[in-house]
């Protein structure tokens, strides 16, 4: 039993101690980095964040970007992938087979080398420097894994509950809104936590499509700092805005814990 | 049919997302598009191809990506293994302990490989610190060529096991306990239950997070960009990040596809070596074994 | 009413599912579909449901042709296995779905739901969902959804195989009272042939997806057309005696009975039925099964007899019945 403990208790270090570091780092003052021995007095400061906060453009703009992207972006992405993971559980044949391993080889796909070919239709259809636009990449990419988890979720309701619904009369779509929508809740939450996070963190498209400071999501406006000089990066400041950055996500992972885990591995399983 | 019509809307952005880039980086690989040409595509006769073959950096770059994606995988699967078999023991406080475990894998790429430049940080970053105790020389980790490369291993690893861990994790709870209860009946060994019910019975799990983790890793972008910016010396760059590099820094569109294209059918080639690779060895285990 | 279907056959790929079947259930008629698992029981009541279309044939509900009109418009009362409540839903909300989406007004909805729970004794539980209700509970609700439907033909699919044997019991008079003493046609499709025995006023036995004899229980027991019914009717089952001149004799074991003059046999296995044992015996003639009322112990020796007339015989090679 002990034994246990000191293995939860490092593996928990290995998880926590980067994140640990920044945050000690983000109340430091500049010279307490320098000198770690350094007396209390001018030891702690909340500068740091008072500087991220100050900014300009002020930093909960890329919060609200940052948010505004997801939930755009996962918002698409359930509204076409609820009616496709109906349509392709309900046809049987050699198309749907294979279009399930198709979506499993997009979902499996290191989506990063796409950005040029998105960056191309990007400029062709102006469609860069806009919130709503980078959502449709995002959705567009999210798309298969999310068919994946949705249809494998259809595939498990019992299929007498559709067919009672059938005998009353109750047409598909009804069907659809008012059966199988809320039996497939939960993996609906599962899929769209897990969309949301990847659009949320997703870095190299926001990064090619978004030029306008004031538009850029979260993750582009840390590398910006990082950016700005590979020698003297205001690492207090910088580790101030990972922690408030990481502040919302915390949340998340730790309210929707289980949906987060279920969607990760019914897609490991089913797929 | 309806169900067409259903699925429709979802294959067409899918379409051309995945399906369009992989035709449109063909095309543009046998055209040159740069600002020489002022961004017009005019056709080439695989001139890229050609510069392609000759271009000892991205053969270094590909050497590179390669060695990064084994390494990084390889450790990867072990380390999750463990932290499954971890997690996956009752204790108080269990659920915490998976959400705190998650963490690395939720938080943006960027904001941890700058947290990682932090640690990393000659000579102020902890590593260094810690070293500077037990000897006078620093180790220089970010600008010495021979062991930045494991940096980037070692951030990536960081981040990417949770989401291995939790895939093991979900394997390891579909296995039931009456088997391990039967074998306790054989043999007292925790070791051998481990090699002859876990690991056999893990295996379609671990297949598909290595295939995955393959893919994913030999695509690697942000996290050199942000950590190493390809350096020193280029001993980082990745064929990602090469292609990026040619596409927004140097302009040339024409060569940046035919890097892409080409890494493509290389890493198509890699997953297929490597699922031959576990089917072949779980053919020699499988029957034999159990 | 009347319930027909005509010439069905059904494949998927290049398996029967079911061939040329053909029946009718008459109006106030329960008509019980009984087989092994995989005989085509429940592709049949999914054929006439309109879940599913037969390849060939033709179904008719009250004489109209109803092969390729869609199953809301069939008026089909349907019980399932497994019930299929919708489980997010409230009991109340369950049976008022149906008469919402048919346009039923909410007053109306009110009225018709309550005066059905009122039927099946359930109104106290009209705002639980279903898992927090019994099995039988939860096999009322369905009873009730299916009432509601005022529907032409009754569908019921194994409607009480998810029950203990007690609560099967229990149920049995209420389906009669609801549903089988109703004029529609009612089919009743089970795997149990003592059930079907007890609800239905015909039986229709199916194998490998074809009709193998339809009739009244009492016909089925006594006069099997084949030698799959006589041993799928009537429990325990039938004896097999040794083939002669590629007949098949069969003897029922509550024809048996104890004779000083018969053929004498050894005790291999007892089963106690309740009142009455069930003797497993070993003779010259093959292991034989009969009723005992007494104590018979194991290794007991005994001698048996029958009366010849009781006997059924088969031929050997179609298993159908020689007369």
């Amino acid at each position: 039993m002990k034994k246990n403990y000191l293995l939860i208790t490092a593996l928990l270090m290995w998880s926590l101690a980067p994140f640990l570091w920044q945050v000690y780092t983000s109340f430091s003052t500049p010279e307490a980095l320098i000198n770690p021995l350094l007396k209390v007095g001018n030891r702690w400061t909340l500068e740091n964040y008072i500087q991220v906060i100050n900014s300009e453009p002020p930093f909960w703009r890329y919060l609200i970007n940052s948010t505004i992207v997801g939930i755009n972006a996962t918002l698409i992405t359930l509204i076409l992938a609820i009616p496709s993971a109906y349509a392709i559980n309900k046809v049987k044949n050699k198309i749907a087979q294979s279009l399930k391993v198709l979506l499993l080889l997009a979902s499996l796909f290191p989506y990063v080398l796409l950005f040029l070919s998105l960056l191309e239709i990007a400029r062709k259809f102006n469609l860069g420097n806009s919130l709503i636009t980078l959502s449709i990449p995002y959705a567009a990419l999210s798309l298969p894994l999310a068919i994946l988890l949705l249809s494998s979720a259809f595939k498990d309701l019992p299929k007498d509950l559709e067919e009672a619904a059938i005998i009353e009369g109750i047409g598909m779509f009804q069907r659809i809104r008012w059966i199988l929508i809320p039996l497939i809740a939960p993996a609906t939450a599962s899929t769209g936590i897990i969309v949301f996070l990847f659009t949320w963190n997703e870095y190299p498209i926001a990064l090619t499509w978004i030029s306008n400071i004031d538009l850029i999501t979260l993750p582009v406006a840390i590398a910006r700092i990082a950016g700005s000089s590979v020698y003297s990066i205001p690492y207090g400041a910088f580790a101030a805005a990972t922690v408030l950055g990481a502040i919302p996500l915390m949340l998340i992972v730790l309210l929707f814990q289980k949906q987060i885990i279920s969607g990760l591995t019914q897609g490991a399983i089913k797929g | 049919m309806i169900y067409a019509l259903l699925i429709l809307p979802a294959l067409v952005l899918i379409f051309i997302v995945f399906g369009f880039p992989i035709i449109r980086y063909f095309w543009l690989s046998i055209h040159a598009s740069s600002v020489l040409t002022g961004l017009t595509a005019t056709p080439n006769y695989g001139a890229n191809w050609i510069r392609l073959l000759n271009d000892d950096r991205f053969w270094l770059d590909t050497i590179q990506t390669i060695r990064f994606t084994m390494c990084s995988v390889l450790i990867e699967i072990v380390l999750a293994i463990v932290f499954a078999l971890i997690l996956n023991q009752n204790f108080r406080g269990r659920g915490l302990v998976r959400s705190l475990s998650i963490l690395p894998w939720a938080l943006p790429t960027t904001i941890m490989a700058l947290g990682w430049r932090w640690i990393f940080n000659t000579p102020y970053g902890p590593i260094e610190r810690i070293v500077s105790i037990f000897s006078t020389n620093s180790i220089n980790i970010l600008s010495n060529p021979n062991i930045a490369w494991i940096a980037t291993v070692f951030a990536d690893i960081w981040k990417t096991t949770p989401f291995i861990t939790l895939i093991i994790l979900a394997g390891l709870q579909t296995i039931p306990t009456d088997l391990y209860e039967a074998f306790k009946l054989e043999s007292g060994d925790k070791l051998k239950s481990f090699f002859n019910i876990t690991l056999p019975l893990l295996q379609p799990y671990l297949i598909i997070s290595i295939i995955f983790r393959l893919a994913q890793a030999f695509g690697v972008f942000d996290l050199i960009q942000v950590l190493t910016l390809g350096g020193p010396a280029g001993s980082t760059e990745s064929i990602g990040l090469y292609a990026y590099l040619n596409a927004m820094r140097f302009l040339d569109f024409g060569y940046s596809a035919t890097i892409i294209f080409f890494s493509f059918i290389l890493l198509s080639l890699f997953c297929i070596l490597a699922w031959l690779l576990i089917n072949k060895i779980r053919d020699k285990y499988q029957r034999n074994m159990l | 009413m009347t319930l027909t279907i005509s010439k069905i056959s059904r494949r998927i790929n290049q398996n029967w599912i079911i061939r040329d079947l053909s029946f009718q259930v008459n109006k106030g008629e329960c008509l019980a579909l009984l087989g092994p698992s995989g005989c085509g029981k429940s592709s049949t009541l999914r054929l006439i449901a309109g879940l599913d279309s037969p390849n060939e044939g033709k179904v008719y509900i009250n004489d109209q042709d109803v092969t390729d009109i869609p199953p809301v418009e069939r008026r089909i009362g349907m019980v399932f296995q497994s019930y299929a409540l919708f489980p997010h839903l409230s009991i109340f909300s369950n049976l008022a779905l149906g008469l919402k989406v048919r346009g039923v007004s909410e007053k109306q909805q009110i009225e018709r739901v309550s005066s059905i729970l009122s039927v099946v004794q359930l109104e106290h539980l009209s705002n639980r969902l279903p898992s927090e209700l019994s099995g039988g509970q939860r096999q009322r609700v369905a009873l009730a959804r299916a009432l509601l439907r005022d529907p032409h033909v009754y569908l019921l699919d194994e409607p009480m195989s998810n029950l203990d044997a007690q609560l099967r019991e229990e149920l049995r008079p209420e389906l009669r009272r609801l549903i089988l003493k109703g004029s529609q046609p009612v089919l009743y499709v089970t795997h149990d042939q003592q059930e079907a025995m007890a609800m239905a006023d015909r039986i229709a036995v199916l194998k490998n997806g074809e009709l193998e004899q339809i009739g009244t229980p009492l016909e089925l027991y006594k006069d099997p057309k084949s030698f799959f019914v006589a041993s799928f009717i009537g429990r325990p089952q039938i004896n097999k005696l040794p083939i002669k001149n590629n007949i098949i004799s069969a003897i029922r074991p509550e024809s048996i009975y104890i004779d000083s003059n018969g053929i004498s046999c050894k005790v291999i296995e007892t089963e106690w039925l309740g009142m009455n044992k069930l003797v497993f015996l070993d003779s010259n003639i093959g292991n034989i099964r009969m009723i005992c009322a007494s104590n018979i112990k194991i290794n007991e020796k005994l001698s048996i007899s029958w009366d010849k007339s009781e006997e059924l015989h088969f031929d050997a090679t179609s298993e159908k019945r020689l007369t």
